[in-house]
């Protein structure tokens, strides 16, 4: 068998290179015409870096260990590593590379006597491929990408529960014993992360069932109640007029069930229901008459049932041809209508989206546009403040956050709920009032109760309810990054961590995560013993520095984090640590400087479109509850330039998503291996 | 086999050591599946499963701990026939005759394999799949069943729960996992199958309700049942089964529609449906009494120690009373960060794991492994103490304690803190060291406990055979 595989592998091997011509000395790469080089001046800033870490950093490592036999015009086994290295023979030749990536972690090449490249260097080069391999032209035509059947999560459960049967969840919580949805791409409305298991759906019986049971319930008025109730049966299915039924209208108890449940069912699937479904969900009605249930009973249980639909308790799409990925769909207006409900609200459409959507008006832009003011001016959308700030904040984490008792005696609590919601109500204002988007990288005002105000050293400010608050003219508070909350979510139970601080940056804000840590890295705690624990965290964040392979990250992240390191581990001010003033300057490679938050702010702020594109990227990846990919590009692109042409507003971030192709349509899948 | 296990891509280096490729590499066709090759005479599953003496069924309980251990306090130290309990394991004493530490024991596939960074995710995506896992944030999940489901699947129609998942935490709730691993890797160790997580109860109450059915915490004393509760219940569980009916019904017209991507995941729908029509079926059928002594959890305690006994408690409940034999149970998500305010640690569990042999940081750490140490040990005098037919409720059981990592400082994964403990009805002697051989898959374990849960197993994740030394 072993004999096998080598020689599968070998094949590999064989006839693979393809770059021409090939280029003595692999230098700088050198483009084939000069048109293609004024092309350049303006091109994609991805395929630039690219180009340029192949020359930089791949080119050196493959020069050293493969090019004796690959390169400089050899061609051992028809192997040639030479290429001009511009974007298109990256593009093309991204198969090879992933070969040459397979056989060096394989340990065949370089052969066994040669020398090999150090885990770091594999990694390197690795990562460039891995790059590369995902590189997709931000100008191509928008591809829409796949549909996913959605399951309801818990939120969107609970909020659809309460639109549909009328029962408040501030009282009767439907999804409290749901299992967790777990999350993918940062967040739980992932539709191929949200599975279904037994105990899963055993919930979504038990609760329905209660539901039903609390929706009929004469306490509450309003809501399924009414729409049950309203309708009366005149008389038994033989016939017969029932005894307080005089002078109204013949209706028998079957045709009463007929009309209940198809004007339930229609709203429970969020669309107009077919003859056999409904006549399906009858026929648990007559056969729980015909077992000898009361009419009432018999209703219920159609009732209950109907939360128990997969119709229900999934979203599904009618894209007849689910593997053609060449097929592009377009949503329904009923599809597209629970589309915008569940990414605005987090639940299911209202009358007023499925009137638009049985008129099929609800596709044009200016209907979508017009709507999506409409809901973000309604209440329900404070689930998109919670649930999207929540988890692209990381808000969320402050739930189950434990700080050292006794290094922050002033963490309780109510501090802890102050700190959410001054970001929710701060992300709500940004959302309602339909400001800049680049207010959540820098603000004059932020919302404050008396318990926050103080915690942040300002004045004037009384009482548990929280007030819009224009910030002093020096304070160095304004926007997410200076928000307590922030700074709480990324340190320690016991102390700031300038390096977490700096990943959410990154991560969370300017949308370029570095990889995570290898393996065997050490806490701050132990790296740094020799220089003494008594030492500032800036001292002791310096042996990062000094071993280069940590440096290649921490050069990004730390001087990023130590610019905030006046603030402590749960966001209150402090001008020394460890006794000593605080130093909070610090140079990112490239050679931005500053000193502490505020130069911090302005320096991202001149990164602004980034944090625009990352922004869009996480909302596009929430709207859509799927992880974007490379094909998703041209359409974070067009929608960034939306945002920038109408000043960075956030309801047209929010306008340009639901427009995008990637909401109104979808293509197929090819099946996966 | 009714289920193959997953193809993981394999292939062999040069050195002929089973290798997954890449996340990237995958692309190419290497694919090899390895059967196991049947190594020993130890005869069929059924007549492992019978043990030989009597009726009464072997149970099966996989606990898995966080973030591995440090090994130099977890090994104990061989004197002749006997051995002494090391200072992490010193807990166990009194019920040492009633286990077995096992040395030697690899998970190959929680390795990176060139996948990087992510160990955490992949000890528990990986501990008791044997699968690699695919590195992805959510797009495509890819791991493979677990043994436990393997077991359920197979065997586990007999009662109630087919299986049963607990745990001590729930799922992260925002933000990235680990290193690019979904958060669905991180906070389940069970797999129905490839892509589909058996996701766990972390509430005591919940667990029990699961059990015994819904209890009135308002008077909990008035609980048992009478007349008039049962008709009502039974009515219920009929109302149930009609609705189940339908929804089948209203599934297949549905999946009628749709591609084949969304179809698997109504496949699982279809699959849930089923397993709750049969468990109904189950309920209608029997008369499901509480005994006097068991009451429903209805408090919360305040301490960790004390919350972890009260879920092993559930665990000896459901074994006793024979609502499900195979049970998972995680003390923690892969990386958790617990922190331990009994010990007075006030630092994470994984941020102390990584002590780079910091005398401090590890003591804690040693703190910590003796503390999840402890709670086994109680676990395992409870099973010990538990009649069951003509013995006690260990004597019938196998229940694995262990960690996908084996030193949390250095995120490796071959010698693998392991502890067996129970006689799985005689088919296991207990009460020694079990040497075994370096880089032994810790699937050929999960291969022999198969065998004596009576599943019928021809491959498991990595497994390459099955281990010979578990009956002296």
């Amino acid at each position: 068998m072993v004999p096998l595989l080598l020689t599968a592998a070998a094949s590999l091997l064989i006839g693979l290179f393809v770059w021409q011509p090939e280029v003595q000395g692999a230098g700088p790469s050198i483009p084939s015409n000069p048109n293609k080089a004024q092309a350049q001046a303006k091109r994609d800033p991805l395929a630039a870096e690219l180009e340029t870490r192949l020359t930089k950093d791949i080119r050196p490592l493959i020069r050293n260990y493969c090019y004796e036999c690959h390169g400089n015009g050899k061609k051992k086994g028809g192997v040639s590593l030479d290429g001009p290295g511009d974007i298109k023979s990256i593009m093309d030749g991204v198969e090879d590379w992933l070969t040459v990536v397979e056989v060096i972690n394989l340990g065949l090449m370089p052969p066994e006597k040669k020398p090999q490249p150090t885990a770091h260097e594999k990694l390197t080069i690795q990562q460039w491929v891995d790059d590369a391999s995902e590189y997709y032209p931000a100008d191509a035509k928008p591809d829409p990408g796949w549909y996913t059947i959605h399951r309801l999560n818990r939120s969107e459960y609970r909020n659809t529960m309460r639109d549909l049967l009328g029962i408040d969840p501030a009282k009767h919580d439907l999804a409290a014993q749901l299992p967790s949805d777990d999350t993918g791409y940062g967040f739980d409305n992932n539709a191929d992360v949200l599975s279904m298991s037994p105990l899963q759906l055993e919930r979504f019986l038990e609760s329905a069932e209660k539901a039903i049971e609390l929706a009929l319930n004469s306490e509450n008025k309003g809501g399924l109640y009414d729409e049950v109730f309203f309708i009366k049966p005149t008389a038994d299915d033989k016939g017969n007029r029932l005894p307080d039924a005089d002078g109204k209208k013949r209706i028998t108890e079957s045709q009463a069930a007929r009309q209940i449940i198809e004007h339930f069912a229609k709203r429970a699937f969020r669309r107009p229901t077919n003859s056999g479904e409904v006549a399906t969900l009858l026929r648990l009605y007559r056969s729980a008459r015909q077992g000898g249930d009361s009419y009432e009973s018999a209703v219920r249980l159609m009732l209950t049932a109907t939360l128990v639909s997969p119709n229900f308790l999934y979203r599904p799409i009618a894209n007849p041809k689910p593997h053609d990925p060449d097929f592009i769909y377009e949503l329904n207006d009923y599809e597209l209508a629970s589309r915008l409900a569940y990414f605005l609200w987090s639940s299911m459409p209202d009358d007023r989206l499925l009137d638009l959507a049985k008129a099929k008006q609800l596709r044009k832009p200016e209907v979508l546009k017009s709507q999506v003011h409409r809901m973000l001016m309604d209440p329900r959308s404070d689930a998109l403040v919670e649930n999207f700030s929540g988890q692209w904040l990381l808000l969320r984490k402050l739930d189950d956050l434990e700080m050292d008792p006794r290094k922050f005696p002033a963490f309780n609590d109510d501090l802890r709920d102050a700190m959410r919601s001054e970001a929710e109500l701060f992300f709500a204002d940004v959302l309602r009032e339909n400001q800049s988007v680049l207010t959540f990288l820098d603000s004059d005002r932020t919302f404050l109760n008396q318990r926050l105000a103080e915690h942040y050293g300002i004045r004037g400010v009384n009482g548990s309810d929280f007030k819009r608050v224009d910030l002093p003219a020096d304070s160095p508070r304004g926007g997410v990054l200076t928000m307590a909350a922030t700074l709480t979510v990324t340190s320690h139970a016991t102390r700031t961590s300038p390096v977490k601080r700096g990943d959410y940056v990154l991560a969370q804000l300017m949308g370029s995560a570095p990889p995570p840590p290898p393996p065997d890295v050490p806490p701050l705690e132990v790296a740094t013993q020799a220089v003494g624990a008594e030492k500032t965290l800036r001292e002791q964040l310096a042996a990062h520095v000094a071993d280069p392979n940590c440096a290649v990250c921490h050069k990004r992240l730390d001087p990023i984090g130590l610019a905030m390191e006046n603030f402590d581990a749960i966001g209150a001010w402090r001008d020394r640590e460890q006794g000593k003033p605080i130093d909070a300057s610090g140079e990112l490679p490239g050679g931005v400087a500053f000193n502490g938050p505020i130069e911090l702010k302005a320096a991202m702020m001149e990164r602004q479109d980034a944090f625009v594109e990352n922004l869009a990227r996480k909302m596009l990846t929430y709207a859509v509850g799927r992880g974007t990919e490379p094909f998703d590009r041209p359409t974070i692109k067009k929608i960034v330039q939306t945002v920038e042409r109408d000043r960075f507003r956030m309801r047209s971030l929010i306008e340009a998503i639901v427009l995008s192709d990637a909401f109104t349509k979808a293509r197929g899948r090819k099946t996966q291996p | 086999m009714t289920k193959p296990a997953r193809d993981n891509q394999t292939t062999f280096n040069i050195t002929g050591r089973v290798r997954p490729m890449s996340r990237r590499t995958m692309l190419k066709g290497l694919g090899v599946a390895m059967a196991l090759p049947m190594l020993d005479a130890m005869g069929t599953g059924q007549a492992l499963a019978a043990g030989g003496s009597s009726a009464t069924p072997t149970r099966m309980a996989m606990v898995f701990a966080p973030n591995g251990v440090n090994y130099d306090h977890w090994l104990p130290k061989k004197e002749g026939k006997r051995y002494a309990m090391s200072p992490t394991l010193k807990p166990l004493e009194g019920v040492q005759k009633h286990i077995n530490i096992m040395t030697g024991l690899t998970l190959d596939k929680a390795r990176a394999n060139g996948d990087g960074p992510g160990d955490h995710a992949r000890s528990s995506a990986t501990f008791l799949t044997g699968a690699q896992a695919r590195k992805t944030s959510g797009n495509d999940i890819r791991i493979g069943v677990s043994v436990d489901q393997f077991a359920a699947q197979q065997v586990g129609g007999k009662t109630l729960l087919p299986s049963m998942e607990i745990g001590m935490e729930s799922g992260r709730s925002s933000g990235r996992c680990d290193s690019g691993y979904s958060c669905a890797y991180v906070s389940n160790v069970a797999w129905a199958d490839e892509d589909t997580p058996m996701p766990k109860i972390t509430n005591p109450l919940e667990v029990f309700e699961r059990m015994f059915g819904e209890v009135d915490t308002k008077n909990v004393e008035a609980q048992n049942l009478n007349a008039k509760a049962q008709n009502a219940k039974r009515d219920r569980l009929l109302r149930r089964k009609s609705i189940l009916d339908y929804v089948m019904q209203d599934t297949q017209r549905l999946e009628r529609r749709l591609g084949k991507n969304d179809r698997k995941k109504i496949d699982e729908f279809q699959t849930s449906i089923r397993e709750i029509e049969r468990r109904v079926q189950m309920n209608t059928s029997s008369e499901q009494k509480l005994l006097p002594d068991i009451k429903p959890p209805t408090h919360q305690p305040t301490k960790l120690s004390e919350r972890i006994d009260l879920m092993y408690d559930m665990m000896v409940l459901a074994f006793r009373m024979d609502v499900t034999r195979i049970s998972t149970f995680m003390l923690g998500n892969g990386g958790s960060n617990a922190r331990f305010d009994e010990l007075d640690i006030r630092d994470g569990h994984h941020t102390l794991s990584h002590h780079r042999n910091n005398a401090e940081m590890v003591e804690k750490i040693r703190k910590i492994d003796r503390y999840y140490v402890e709670g086994f040990a109680k676990f395992i005098q409870k099973m010990a103490d538990t009649p069951d037919g003509k013995g006690t409720l260990l004597d019938h059981s196998m229940v694995l304690y262990g960690s996908g990592i084996s030193d949390g400082n250095r995120h490796n994964h071959e010698n693998l803190p392991i502890i067996m403990a129970g006689t799985a009805n005689g088919s296991i002697s207990t009460g020694r060291v079990i040497e075994n051989r370096r880089e032994t898959p810790l699937c050929n374990l999960y291969v022999s406990m198969l065998d004596r849960m009576g599943a019928d197993v021809a491959e498991f994740g990595d497994a390459t055979g099955r281990l010979s030394n578990l009956k002296a």
